[in-house]
């Protein structure tokens, strides 16, 4: 760096005006962002879960009904809860309905890392699973039935 | 410095600007068309115009049916002909024997659902539809109730549309690589052969000729279907009709639920079957259901155009469904019967509303191909029991 330019750089203030005016809207952009996601949540409890492997719909349970599900799914009920093993040409994930708690968790799977297992429990609309090597998604039953409007 | 800061901003507003003009420029305008009485419907996007209505719908007025007290909605998916299919039951469930009644209808039409699919599936090898495409040219075949019903409505549509429905097109299908693999091509060179397509065109030329009968004496209820005996020779193979009946088995499937829906006594809720064909009952609050259709070129499926719908069935076919593009061209899995090539006659999506969903479903495929004029005289003279919408780039 020539010397001149090391004068002017010593020179130069801190910040200028117009650095100000986009580091303040980035601070304002980020506390918006925070509030508009920690206040919209949907905290309710689960009424279901749905479970998806890549985008197409496998099983679906509503706490107090019958599942339904694809054909090839391990499906095992008993009392407490519901044990749904899935298993796709990439490998398997072993699904944890709790009926009494309404909570559901991956248990088991084969995939590198076993990022899903160590996923927190779906205990609240806000929450889902994701298992990324399967392409297998859990996300909560959420259904508006007395919606009018229909998309075809 | 305030110089500085001006010549910033002013920079900033103009790339800003430009973006928006350049979005503006890019923003495609698309037309529709449609027998819908005025008022009657919404287009929701602005994105598209209304480019003309068509006359000729005698408007028959249905009663709403009232606002059900007590009613809850419960919701059920089943899963049939690769493709999901939604199920709402509007009803008051906490009368005696709801639940029992609840059961076994969801029960119903899963049965049904999965009888369906076994009689028209391509690739279960015992399907009726597979039975007919294994059999030799000019062989009779023994197919369910259900195949021979399908087959009927297939027929009568082929007739009612000069051909513009079409279930033989099977192997150009394939050859457009639409088959269960989806193995489209990623280029020109990698395109079916046009005298190859043609002779595939050709043999389905003669779907007409398919020959159905109800067995007699010993063959007392049971179903035939006779295979046409003309044949093609293409890449050294003789080859004789094979059937997709795909474009008219989730219509098929509408029609059966809805009788289902009587037979249990549902008058609210709606059967939406992967979004192709669709029952819609009463909605319980009141009133009719909103019935958005999606538009064929939203990534979010955000609808084109909106209209109350109660007490009947719908279809819609689209080139948006299964599609790829080579040199910006769009091949989707609707084959023209006239060119036996993919549709690419600017009719985007076309839906008709009213009468058997089975038969709707096999209009909206006819539509996609008859282009906008034909299209357009079609639905004036020939659909005047049915309400029907299409767009156009």
């Amino acid at each position: 760096m020539s010397l001149k330019k090391v004068k002017q750089v010593k020179q130069d203030k801190g910040f200028r005006l117009f650095d100000l005016i986009i580091y303040g809207a980035a601070v304002v952009l980020v506390a918006v962002l925070f509030i508009v996601i920690f206040t919209t949540q949907n905290k309710d409890p689960i009424s279901g879960v749905r479970i998806y492997v890549s985008a197409e719909v496998v099983f679906e349970y509503e706490f107090g009904g019958q599942p339904s599900y694809k054909d090839g799914l391990e499906v095992k009920e008993d009392a407490e809860g519901l044990t749904v093993t899935v298993r796709g040409d990439k490998g398997y994930n072993v699904v944890y309905i709790d009926k009494q708690a309404k909570t559901v968790k991956v248990t088991d799977a084969d995939c590198r890392g076993k990022q899903c297992v160590y996923f927190a429990a779906i205990d609240d609309n806000s929450k889902l699973i994701y298992c990324s090597p399967h392409a297998l998604r859990i996300e909560p039953l959420i259904n508006d039935f007395n919606n009018p409007d229909i998309i075809m | 410095m305030a110089m500085k800061l001006f010549t910033k901003v002013t920079s900033f507003a103009v790339a800003g600007c430009a973006a928006l003009l350049c979005a503006g420029c890019n923003a495609k305008t698309y037309s529709v068309y449609t027998n819908m009485p005025e008022g009657s419907f919404e287009i929701s996007d602005s994105n598209y115009v209304l480019g003309g209505t068509i006359a000729g719908y005698a408007s028959d007025e249905k009663e709403t049916l009232p606002a059900a007290e007590n009613f809850t909605s419960r919701r059920r998916l089943y899963y049939s002909m690769t493709t999901d299919a939604e199920l709402v039951v509007s009803a008051d469930f906490s009368a005696e024997g709801a639940d029992e009644n609840y059961t076994a209808f969801v029960s119903a039409v899963g049965s049904a659902l999965t009888e369906i699919d076994k009689a028209l599936s391509t690739t279960v090898v015992n399907s009726d539809v597979s039975k007919f495409n294994q059999a030799a040219a000019g062989a009779t075949v023994e197919i369910s109730e259900i195949g021979y019903n399908v087959l009927t409505t297939a027929k009568t549509v082929y007739e009612y549309t000069d051909g513009y429905y079409n279930p033989a097109l099977y192997y150009n299908v394939l050859a457009y690589g639409f088959g269960s693999a989806h193995d489209y091509p990623e280029n020109e060179s990698e395109l079916p052969d046009e005298q190859i397509i043609a002779g595939y065109t050709e043999l389905a030329q003669h779907f007409g000729d398919v020959q159905l009968s109800k067995g007699e004496g010993e063959n007392e209820g049971k179903y035939f279907v006779e295979k046409p005996l003309y044949t093609v020779e293409a890449e050294g193979e003789t080859l004789a009709m094979k059937l997709d009946l795909g474009g008219i088995g989730k219509g098929y499937a509408v029609d059966c639920v809805d009788r289902l829906f009587d037979e249990y006594g549902y008058e609210y809720g709606y059967f939406n079957f992967g979004s192709s064909s669709m029952l819609v009952k009463g909605f319980s609050a009141g009133g009719a259901y909103n019935v958005g259709l999606a538009g064929p070129r939203s990534p979010m499926r955000e609808p084109y155009i909106y209209t109350k719908i109660q007490g009947e069935k719908l279809s819609t076919s689209g080139d948006n469904e299964q599609f790829y593009k080579i040199g910006g061209v769009r091949y989707c899995h609707i084959i023209d019967p006239t060119t036996g090539k993919p549709v690419q006659t600017g009719i985007m999506s076309v839906t008709v509303i009213g009468g058997s969903a089975a038969e709707d479903d096999a209009l909206t495929t006819a539509i996609m191909a008859m282009g906008k004029e034909r299209a357009v005289e079609f639905i004036e003279k020939k659909l005047t029991d049915r309400k029907a919408a299409f767009c156009c780039e």
